[in-house]
């Protein structure tokens, strides 16, 4: 290969061609054939004749020219579209199609999000060497840069675009690289699919927003519940503490006054009688002590959740046995249990515990009984809890008036029962004991400590 | 007076045997008086009424089956001249109105048995009636305030026993709006400021029980 330095640019023959190379822009421009060459095959035989005259060697003659006469073709390109395809195939114009006029003279298109597979063809319209023609296409918003491109593949094809706005570019160039930088430009728009759009996001956002909402709103009303329960149980705490002052603490302490005020009365003349009724006042001071300390040891008593039902309850037995109420000829008591042991919700555990101790001290106290059983059974529709007794029974009277609370208070357990989703019934001849029976249905009982169930219980004993 | 002496029969009702153990130790000392029958409810009451015609009762008012104010009445009905005196824990202005209404001559605190009884039993004896200042002061605090009406006395003993608006709502079959409109109108006749102090307040006036 050789080159002349010529006009501060150098010419050099190879054998594609003759290349010019120009140390301002450090570009070379390629001639060959269809410039004008008789062959592309050049030797490296050159020559430059005094005028000026260029002469280059080749395989079939040479070629002479004069270099300051070479001009480049400064044609600037329009560039158009040819043609779109839709999945490879070209669209009808008009109708239902995408397309209403030539491609040529649209300057945007609307796409469903179905037309996954589209493409664009294009061209330069610079037909002297076009096949050198060269062209660059840009889809902005989704490519950044340029796809340069030979006259050979004028064609843009693209896949799965996202629902959105691009715009199309394409510029050309004429055989000598002269750009049509402007080139031409198409707006696509993909439409979403509708549970893309807008709107269906915001029914989404809107749904999961009302769902929060209502969700807050039921825990919020959870613990309005949870409140105000507290408060109603505190009431009932309260009346079932100075119910049970009142029975117990007071009485004992007003009898025992006025026996002191008879034995005070009786001091002078029959000192014998007195000392005897001080004895009754003393008994009955101690009396009400055990009492205070027996009502105290049930207001403090722990939590009986932790453990099993027959467990807590045999306790109570025990104490309830050992405690100063007891009758002259206690009755033997007993816990029995029937079925496979279930967890129990502990609150619910709770109130069932307290429930059977007052049965338990009712019959203990009251019923003058030789035997108290106590039965938990663990049935799969239900539980069943059963206190019987063979003391006197309860007078068919009483009971149907509900007993008076704090004597018998039936119609406050009764009301518990139901308020913790279960019932309580007695059966009672005179004679023949009692038997008192709490039933709690399955769901409410073994409904588990999760919250769910937790809440249904709540509900169940706010509700009912 | 169904007596041939002097004495004076009386019948003991209360359903606490030490209370009518000691009343009876504290009459047995007195030679103008004797106690002639003793009963634990009211409905023996009645029956031990009719049998021995005593010429005072002393009657509780908290009983297991009917309340000593129903006995006073049914007693009253039949005895229109039964000199009764309630024997009872709490000076509650409301109870001793219903009380008195209901025809009892006499009010005696079960505190102040030792002291009073003997001298109430004469007084009403005599024919005279006989309240204790502490009763008569209650009373005449609470003169000029509204009365509850029936429904709202049943709301609150419903509220006492634990029961939520909503419960309360339920058992009476009325809407839940009314139950709280009722329950306003009693915190303000109280003078309560929720609903455990209506509570607290209405046991100590006697307006319920516990």
């Amino acid at each position: 290969m050789h080159s002349r330095r010529w006009n501060r640019q150098a010419l050099a023959q190879h054998p594609e061609g003759i290349s010019r190379f120009d140390p301002k822009t450090e570009t070379f421009r390629n001639y060959d054939v269809s410039d004008g060459l008789q062959s592309n095959d050049f030797s490296d035989g050159c020559y430059q004749a005094p005028d000026g005259e260029v002469f280059f060697g080749a395989s079939d003659g040479f070629t002479g020219f004069y270099p300051e006469r070479i001009r480049d073709n400064s044609y600037v390109p329009p560039v158009v579209i040819t043609s779109f395809k839709l999945f490879n195939k070209t669209l009808p114009i008009g109708g239902n199609s995408v397309l209403q006029k030539s491609i040529s003279y649209v300057d945007s298109l609307t796409l469903s999000h179905r037309d996954s597979v589209f493409s664009f063809e294009f061209a330069a319209l610079s037909y002297a060497n076009s096949h050198k023609n060269r062209y660059r296409y840009k889809l902005e918003n989704f490519e950044r840069g340029w796809n340069e491109v030979g006259s050979k593949q004028r064609l843009a094809t693209y896949t799965n675009l996202d629902p959105g706005k691009y715009l199309f570019r394409v510029q050309g160039s004429n055989s000598d690289g002269v750009w049509n930088e402007k080139g031409v430009a198409l707006s696509i728009v993909v439409t979403p699919p509708w549970w893309k759009t807008n709107w269906f996001r915001a029914l989404c956002a809107g749904i999961v927003l009302t769902m929060l909402w209502a969700a807050y709103r039921f825990r919020f009303g959870q613990l309005q519940r949870e409140f105000d329960m507290r408060l109603e149980g505190r009431v009932e705490e309260r009346m079932r503490v100075a119910r049970e002052l009142h029975d117990t603490l007071l009485q004992s302490f007003q009898a025992s006054l006025i026996q002191m005020q008879a034995a005070r009365n009786n001091f002078s003349r029959r000192p014998e009688e007195a000392a005897k009724g001080l004895n009754r006042a003393i008994e009955m001071a101690a009396g009400a002590v055990a009492e205070g300390r027996s009502a105290i040891q049930n207001l403090r008593a722990e939590p009986t959740s932790k453990r099993d039902l027959a467990e807590v309850l045999t306790d109570a037995v025990q104490e309830i046995a050992q405690s100063a109420e007891a009758p002259v000829n206690p009755p033997v008591l007993r816990v029995r249990m029937e079925g496979e042991r279930k967890e129990l919700q502990p609150v619910l555990q709770d109130e069932i515990y307290r429930l059977a101790r007052e049965l338990l001290r009712n019959a203990f106290r009251h019923a003058q009984a030789g035997r108290i059983e106590v039965e938990i059974r663990y049935e799969t529709r239900q539980l069943r809890l059963h206190v019987r007794d063979d003391g006197k029974g309860i007078d068919p009277g009483i009971l149907q008036a509900g007993g008076r609370a704090g004597h018998f208070g039936l119609p406050g357990m009764r009301e518990r029962a139901n308020r913790l989703g279960g019932k309580l019934e007695f059966w009672s001849e005179a004679g023949a004991g009692t038997e008192a029976v709490l039933t709690v249905p399955a769901t409410v009982a073994y409904g588990g400590s999760n919250g769910g169930r937790f809440s249904f219980l709540r509900r169940k004993k706010a509700g009912s | 007076m169904n007596t041939e002496t002097n004495t004076i029969r009386i019948l003991t009702v209360d359903d606490h045997a030490l209370l009518r153990g000691g009343v009876a130790a504290l009459i047995e000392l007195e030679p103008d008086m004797e106690v002639v029958a003793e009963a634990s409810t009211g409905r023996e009451a009645i029956e031990q009424f009719r049998r021995h015609r005593p010429d005072i009762t002393l009657m509780d008012l908290q009983m297991p089956d009917i309340t000593g104010i129903e006995a006073i009445i049914a007693i009253r009905s039949e005895f229109p001249e039964a000199r009764i005196v309630v024997l009872t824990t709490y000076a509650g202005d409301v109870q001793v109105v219903r009380a008195l209404k209901a025809g009892a001559r006499g009010y005696l605190l079960k505190g102040n048995v030792h002291t009073d009884l003997l001298e109430t039993i004469r007084t009403v004896h005599a024919g005279k009636k006989r309240i204790p200042p502490e009763v008569a002061a209650e009373l005449a605090m609470h003169t000029t305030e509204d009365e509850l009406t029936a429904r709202e006395l049943e709301i609150l003993k419903l509220i006492a026993q634990g029961n939520a608006n909503k419960e309360i709502a339920a058992q009476l079959s009325v809407r839940e709006d009314t139950v709280k409109s009722h329950v306003g109108n009693i915190l303000d006749k109280l003078g309560a400021n929720d609903r455990t102090h209506a509570v607290t307040i209405g046991l100590k006036r006697g307006i319920i029980e516990l």
